[in-house]
C-alpha cells in the first residue's frame, strides 16, 4: 500500500507537469487549428534554461524561472510570426513538417550548446525529504503541483474574464465568424501561441529540478502531451488536464509495477488505442476551450 | 500539395546521369570522394522509398528509420551468426521489415492524416525504445562494432572487403537502379494515377470505386521493404549498427531531402538526395549542424516555396516558354 501510494504521489506530480504543456498545446489546437511538433522542445528549451541560469550561473531560483519566462515569450511571438502564421492557412502536412522542421532546430540547438549529457537542476527545496509516515516525498513536488493548478486557474480566469481571453474562445469555436465580427485573429493567435509556449516552458522549469533534461525529451514530451489532448478530445481545456493526470499516474504505475524502461511505451499505446478506438477522446464529442 | 507533372524522359535523363557517373570512380579513385558518392548513392534509394509512400500516397509515415535500422541490425546479426551472402541478407531484411510494417500498419492505417502521422511517431519511438533495452540482442546503446563484410556466397567466399569502395559504389549503383525503376512503374500509369487520385481526395478516390486503403498499404508496404534493403546493405558497408539508425533524425533527413527536393517527383527526389547530401560530407559538419541547417531550409521551402526545387524549376521553365 505505501509503495502505491508513493508511484501515486510520483504519477499525480509528473501528471501535473504534462497537463502543463498539453494544455498549452490543446490551446493551439483549439484556436489556431495547429497541431505543434515542437511544443515538448520548448519545454525541454524552459529546463535547459533553468539549468544555465541557476546552475550554471547561479542566479536565484525565482529570477532564473522569471527571466526563462521572458525568453519563452520572446521565443513564443518569433515561433508564431515565423512558424505559425505562414502556415495557418495552409494543409495539415505543411503544418506538420515546419513544425517538424522547429522541432528539429529547437533540439539541435540545444545539443551545440548543451551537448547530450543529460542535466539536472536540484534546488534546495528538491533535496528536502518530507516524511509522512512510511511515504516520502521531496518537497519540490507540491511546488509542482501548486505551481500547475496556480496556472490552471488564472488560464481559465485570463479566458473567461478577459476580452482577449474571451475572442481566444470565440476564435476557437468559429474562426471564420470572428473575422465577420471583426476580431483580430492574428493578434488572437499571437497571444495563443505566446501562452502556450510560455506554458510548455514553465513545465520544463518546475520539473527540471526532479528529473533529467536532455535535447532529445522534447519529442517524447510532445507525444505525451499530444495523447492527453487526444484523449481528452482535440481543443477541450478540462478534458486535457484530467487525461495528463490519468496519463501521468498510468505511467508510474506502470514503471513502478511492469518496467521502468518501457516507461514511455506505456502512454505510446495509450495514444494508439485512443487514436483507433475513441478518436473525440474519451470524454464524447469535440467542445471548445 | 498539388501534384507535379512528371517529365516523361526523366527516368531516363536521371538513368543516364547515374551511368555517366559510374565512370567516375574509374577516374577519381580518392576514398573520400567514393564515400560522399556511396553516401550520396544510398539516401537517393532511401529517400525515393520515402516518397513512394509521403508524395505518392501522401501519408506522411514518421517511422521509416524503423526500417532501415532493422535491416541493418538483421543483416549485423545474421553477420555473426551465419555469415550469408549479402543478396540473402537483403531478402531476409525486405521480408522482416514488410513484416514490422505490417504489424505497424494495423492500428495505423485505420487513422488517417495527422494522426496517421502520430501512430507512426509513436510506433517508431516505440520500436527504437525496444532495440535500445533489449541489450541482450542488439548489445543497445553499445552498438554492433564489426559487421562483417558483404560476400557473394555462404561464409564470406567472395568477400567485399569494406575497403573496396568501388565495389560498394556499383552495388549501390545498381541498386539504386532497380529502385528508380521500381518508382517509375509505381508513379506512372494506371497505379500512379490511382495514387495521385488517392493523395488528392481520399473521399473523392473512394466514391470512384478505389478501395484506399488497399494503395495505401501496399505503398507502405513495398517503401518499408525497400528500407530495409537499403539499411541491410548500409551495414556491412559503415560497419557500425546503433540504435541512432532507427531515430527520427534520420526520418527527419528524408523528409528535408523529399520536401526541399519536391515531394512526389522522381527528379525533385533524386535532385534533393543530391543536394542535402553532398555538402554537408564535402564540409564535414556535425550531424546536429547539419540538422539544423535542414531544418532552416525545410522552414523556408514549406512556409514560403511550394514544391521544393522542382517547383521552382517547372516555374522557370514555364517562364520561359512563355517569353
Amino acid at each position: 500500500m505505501e509503495i502505491f501510494l508513493q508511484y501515486l504521489i510520483a504519477g499525480i506530480t509528473n501528471g501535473a507537469t504534462y497537463a502543463l504543456v498539453a494544455l498549452g498545446l490543446t490551446l493551439l489546437v483549439g484556436v489556431a487549428r495547429l497541431v505543434n511538433f515542437a511544443h515538448g522542445d520548448f519545454f525541454m528549451l524552459g529546463g535547459y534554461l533553468l539549468v544555465f541560469l541557476f546552475v550554471d550561473k547561479e542566479i536565484p531560483y525565482l529570477l532564473s524561472i522569471v527571466i526563462t519566462l521572458i525568453v519563452m515569450l520572446i521565443l513564443g511571438l518569433l515561433f508564431e510570426r515565423i512558424v505559425v502564421h505562414p502556415t495557418i492557412n495552409k494543409t495539415w502536412r505543411e503544418q506538420l513538417v515546419a513544425t517538424l522542421a522547429t522541432s528539429i532546430i529547437l533540439s539541435n540547438v540545444a545539443i551545440l550548446f548543451w551537448g547530450t549529457t543529460p542535466r539536472l537542476a536540484p534546488t534546495k527545496l528538491s533535496l528536502t525529504i518530507l516524511r509522512l509516515g512510511p511515504i516520502t516525498i521531496s518537497s519540490h513536488r507540491f511546488v509542482v503541483f501548486f505551481v500547475a493548478v496556480i496556472s490552471f486557474i488564472a488560464l481559465s480566469f485570463f479566458t473567461k474574464n478577459t476580452k482577449i481571453g474571451k475572442a481566444m474562445r470565440a476564435a476557437s469555436q468559429n474562426r471564420d465568424a470572428c473575422l465577420i465580427y471583426g476580431i483580430n485573429v492574428n493578434f488572437v493567435s499571437l497571444v495563443t501561441v505566446t501562452i502556450s509556449t510560455m506554458m510548455s516552458g514553465l513545465a520544463g522549469v518546475i520539473i527540471t529540478p526532479l528529473y533529467n533534461v536532455s535535447p532529445t525529451v522534447g519529442s517524447v514530451m510532445t507525444l505525451k502531451a499530444l495523447t492527453s489532448v487526444v484523449m481528452g478530445g482535440l481543443g477541450n481545456t478540462t478534458g486535457a488536464i484530467i487525461s495528463a493526470f490519468i496519463l501521468g499516474i498510468v505511467e508510474a504505475l506502470f514503471s513502478g509495477y511492469v518496467s521502468s524502461q518501457y516507461q514511455d511505451v506505456a502512454s505510446f499505446v495509450i495514444m494508439i488505442l485512443i487514436l483507433v478506438f475513441r478518436p473525440h477522446g474519451m470524454f464524447g464529442k469535440k467542445v471548445g476551450i | 500539395m498539388k501534384a507535379i507533372k512528371e517529365n516523361k524522359y526523366s527516368i531516363f535523363l536521371i538513368i543516364g546521369v547515374l551511368l555517366l557517373v559510374s565512370i567516375l570512380p574509374l577516374l577519381v579513385n580518392l576514398p573520400f570522394v567514393l564515400h560522399v558518392l556511396i553516401s550520396t548513392l544510398m539516401y537517393i534509394g532511401f529517400a525515393l522509398s520515402y516518397d513512394i509512400v509521403t508524395g505518392q500516397i501522401g501519408a506522411v509515415s514518421l517511422a521509416h528509420a524503423s526500417f532501415f535500422g532493422l535491416g541493418a541490425y538483421v543483416t549485423a546479426l545474421i553477420g555473426k551468426a551465419i555469415g550469408a551472402p549479402f543478396w540473402l541478407n537483403i531478402i531476409i531484411a525486405t521480408i522482416l521489415s514488410i513484416g514490422l510494417a505490417i504489424v505497424m500498419s494495423l492500428p495505423a492505417f485505420r487513422l488517417s492524416d495527422l494522426s496517421f502521422s502520430f501512430a507512426t511517431l509513436g510506433l517508431a519511438l516505440t520500436v527504437q525504445l525496444v532495440v535500445k533495452n533489449w541489450v541482450k540482442i542488439t548489445r543497445g546503446p553499445m552498438c554492433i562494432h564489426n559487421v562483417s563484410n558483404s560476400s557473394l556466397w555462404f561464409n564470406g567466399i567472395l568477400e567485399i572487403s569494406r575497403t573496396n569502395l568501388i565495389a560498394y559504389f556499383y552495388l549501390f549503383l545498381m541498386v539504386d537502379i532497380v529502385i528508380i525503376i521500381l518508382y517509375r512503374l509505381i508513379s506512372t500509369g494506371r497505379l500512379g494515377r490511382t495514387l495521385t487520385a488517392v493523395r488528392n481526395d481520399e473521399v473523392l478516390a473512394s466514391s470512384v470505386g478505389i478501395n484506399i486503403q488497399r494503395y495505401k498499404r501496399l505503398t507502405f508496404f513495398i517503401s518499408a521493404g525497400i528500407a530495409g534493403a537499403i539499411g541491410s546493405l548500409w551495414a556491412p558497408y559503415i560497419s557500425v549498427v546503433c540504435p541512432d539508425y532507427l531515430s527520427m533524425d534520420y526520418t527527419l533527413n528524408l523528409l528535408a531531402i523529399v520536401f526541399i527536393g519536391g515531394s512526389g517527383s522522381l527528379l525533385g527526389v533524386v535532385g534533393g538526395s543530391i543536394l542535402l547530401t553532398v555538402w554537408p560530407e564535402l564540409l564535414r559538419v556535425t550531424p546536429a549542424f547539419r540538422l539544423i541547417i535542414y531544418g532552416l531550409f525545410l522552414l523556408i521551402f514549406v512556409t514560403s516555396i511550394p514544391n521544393g526545387v522542382k517547383g521552382i524549376i517547372s516555374n522557370v521553365n514555364k517562364r520561359l516558354k512563355i517569353n
